[in-house]
């Protein structure tokens, strides 16, 4: 390739890189979070879901048929269970369920909810009205908040996902420019130098994890595209294109609804015995929902939602008949469509978010996620310091200090709003509709606090330092925090079997560690020449990297 | 099942970069237990064409381990090992 043209990819990559810098770190660090956040952190959230929730099916199909005797049996169209527990619900919620016509010839779906207590099955309230009041009701917590946070920034459809869509798509794009740009990758594949200067630490962590995590920026970039997307702009021109407009018919057709084949022949759903013998059968995998069409008919269908199977899709639907338990279908969410197009649309959210392989899978992906993260604040700086100290500048060096100082505020600003979202959820004593709105005072507020700290600062060195380490005295309260609030000590919750409220605190013991360690081995003012003379072993970098600064 | 054979790639990763750091210059490394590793990523690698397990899945495991072991590897053994 030629020079110049290699030049011009140059260009596209750094500016590319530090436009979307500091945002693309933000979505890949609450990505990484966010990983955690279906069924993880949402368990850690509640205490009352912490530990082993074992499923009484057959009180629960007692408890179904009460509520069904007692509704108005239009509402029988659907019949929906949603288990506590790993599919994130905080309550056994029995739902019955209708479509409404309005009288402008619209639709409104209708509800009536029984919630129920996770663990002892009382019943704790009843609602009903529409859905859409019924999902607002909901209430809020640190694991959803930071989820839509990653998903559209909080600002909604459509500016939200349009951006974090967007932000997919320049991921990608700077994944291609980088590999066009980087003609020695093989070579800088173990090259790793983190001691001889301040430009090499930032160009070797680039490079490293840039080219280590080449696939998976690139797969990041382009699901995340695609899923930020979809909804703003690929439903709406698809539908436009083959559907003339119509949206529903599009969606109707991709995502057919269950249509029992009747009988006429009266016949009670056999709920307790249908779940129990698929949970027999079906060892590792986790009910999400399962939804009863056609109640009270012979014919009538059970289809239960799981997730955790063999399969590169994120959940999967297995259809029953609802009185003799004979298995009728199986497909995932796009599966009805035996198709290429089925098959891609159901890899994009599992392989967004490492989840069609366990628990270990979720690591490596946030792993990876932070990895992506870093790649975009060196980017950033390896930008700043070219121009503060070499020859591509052309603003002064007070400026690019000044965006040396905002880029440090922003990224270490997140990482401590992210750690206060798990002391607001522990501490906050507000109403359950009311908690999304003050967890989003905590975090936006902490982060602005950080930003304006590091933006006083003069010595962003030391502000960084001084950040890392209250980040790890953050990290380091949250267990013992979580521990006098919920009673659930890291020793204790092992003991009682709660083992994801345990493994988030121990994470967050290790990110502790690794925050403060970082913290004592920055520097607290820039190195001379950038070098780090008082690190290394007395010695002087080589001239070659000398150069380099 | 899912996790031991997640474990293996993880293990088999990390083993193949190893391996490959070790091909780009001498390394007192023990070579049998590199060349082990390898045997068992030879297998793990048929294993992941069984349609049971979803050969699709396994592909984007593999890469994944690969990609963490990679960065853990080449960022750790500046910071812990002995060359700095």
């Amino acid at each position: 390739m030629q020079r110049d043209t290699i030049r011009k990819y140059y260009i596209v990559h750094s500016w590319v890189g530090v436009v979307t810098g500091i945002l693309l770190f933000i979505v890949s660090l609450t990505g990484a979070l966010s990983v955690f956040g279906h069924p993880e952190l949402k368990i850690w959230s509640h205490p009352e879901i912490r530990g082993d929730i074992n499923h009484d099916f057959t009180s629960i199909d007692y408890l179904v048929r009460q509520h069904a005797e007692r509704v108005d049996p239009s509402y029988l169209e659907h019949v929906r269970i949603t288990l506590p527990g790993d599919s994130s619900a905080t309550k056994l919620y029995v739902g019955f369920e209708k479509d409404v016509e309005l009288e402008n010839g619209g639709h409104e779906h209708h509800v009536t909810v029984f919630s129920h207590h996770p663990k002892t099955l009382d019943l704790e309230s009843t609602f009903t009205g529409n859905s859409r009041d019924w999902f607002a009701q909901f209430p809020g917590d640190m694991a959803q908040f930071m989820t839509t946070f990653h998903a559209d920034l909080h600002l909604g459809n459509p500016l939200g996902l349009v951006l974090t869509g967007l932000l997919g798509l320049t991921l990608f794009a700077s994944v291609v420019t980088g590999v066009l740009i980087h003609r020695k990758i093989l070579k800088d594949l173990f090259s790793f130098r983190p001691f001889r200067s301040l430009h090499l630490l930032f160009t070797d962590t680039h490079k490293v994890l840039g080219i280590w995590g080449l696939l998976f920026h690139g797969v990041i970039g382009f699901t995340g595209a695609f899923l930020g997307l979809v909804l703003v702009l690929l439903v709406p021109a698809a539908a436009f294109v083959s559907f003339a407009g119509d949206q529903e018919k599009l969606v109707e057709t991709f995502l057919p609804e269950t249509e029992p084949a009747l009988t006429g022949a009266p016949a009670e759903p056999q709920i307790g015995r249908v779940l129990t013998d698929f949970t027999r059968e079906h060892p590792g995998l986790t009910i999400r929902d399962s939804t009863i069409y056609g109640w009270g008919d012979s014919g009538a269908v059970i289809a239960i939602s799981t997730s955790g199977g063999n399969t590169l899709s994120a959940f999967v639907t297995h259809e029953l008949n609802a009185v003799t338990g004979e298995p009728l279908a199986e497909y995932s969410t796009f599966g009805r469509h035996d198709s290429v197009t089925g098959t891609l649309l159901d890899a994009m959210y599992p392989l967004h978010f490492g989840d069609f392989g366990g628990l270990l899978v979720k690591i490596i992906w946030s792993l990876l996620g932070v990895g992506t993260a870093l790649v975009a604040v060196t980017g950033m700086m390896i930008w700043i310091e070219r121009r503060a100290y070499g020859t591509e500048g052309s603003l002064s060096l007070a400026s690019y200090h000044r965006i040396s100082r905002f880029t440090a505020g922003a990224c270490m600003g997140l990482v401590v709003a992210s750690l206060s979202l798990f002391y607001g959820q522990l501490l906050l004593n507000v109403a359950p509709t009311q908690m999304t709105y003050w967890l989003g005072v905590l975090f936006f507020g902490s982060w602005a606090a950080v930003l304006l700290f590091a933006m006083i600062r003069h010595n962003s060195y030391r502000s960084i330092k001084e950040l890392f380490a209250l980040s790890g005295l953050l990290a380091l309260g949250i267990p013992v925090l979580n521990g006098i609030v919920t009673g659930d000590a890291l020793p204790l919750a092992l003991m009682n079997g709660k083992t994801v409220s345990a493994g988030v605190d121990f994470t967050l013991l290790l990110a502790a560690a690794l925050c403060l360690w970082t913290a004592r081995k920055l520097p607290d003012h820039r190195p001379e020449r950038g070098r780090f003379r008082n690190l290394t072993s007395g010695k002087n970098p080589h001239p070659a990297e000398e150069n380099a600064l | 099942m899912n996790n031991v054979l997640i474990l293996l790639s993880l293990t088999t990763s990390l083993a193949v970069i190893i391996l490959w750091h070790s091909s780009r210059k001498p390394s007192k490394a023990p070579r049998w237990a590199l060349n082990g590793l390898a045997v068992i990523s030879l297998a793990l690698s048929v294993y992941t064409l069984v349609p049971e397990f979803g050969w699709a899945r396994a592909v984007f495991i593999a890469f994944g381990a690969l990609s963490a072991w990679g960065c853990i590897y080449v960022i750790g053994k500046a910071f812990f090992g002995s060359q700095r």
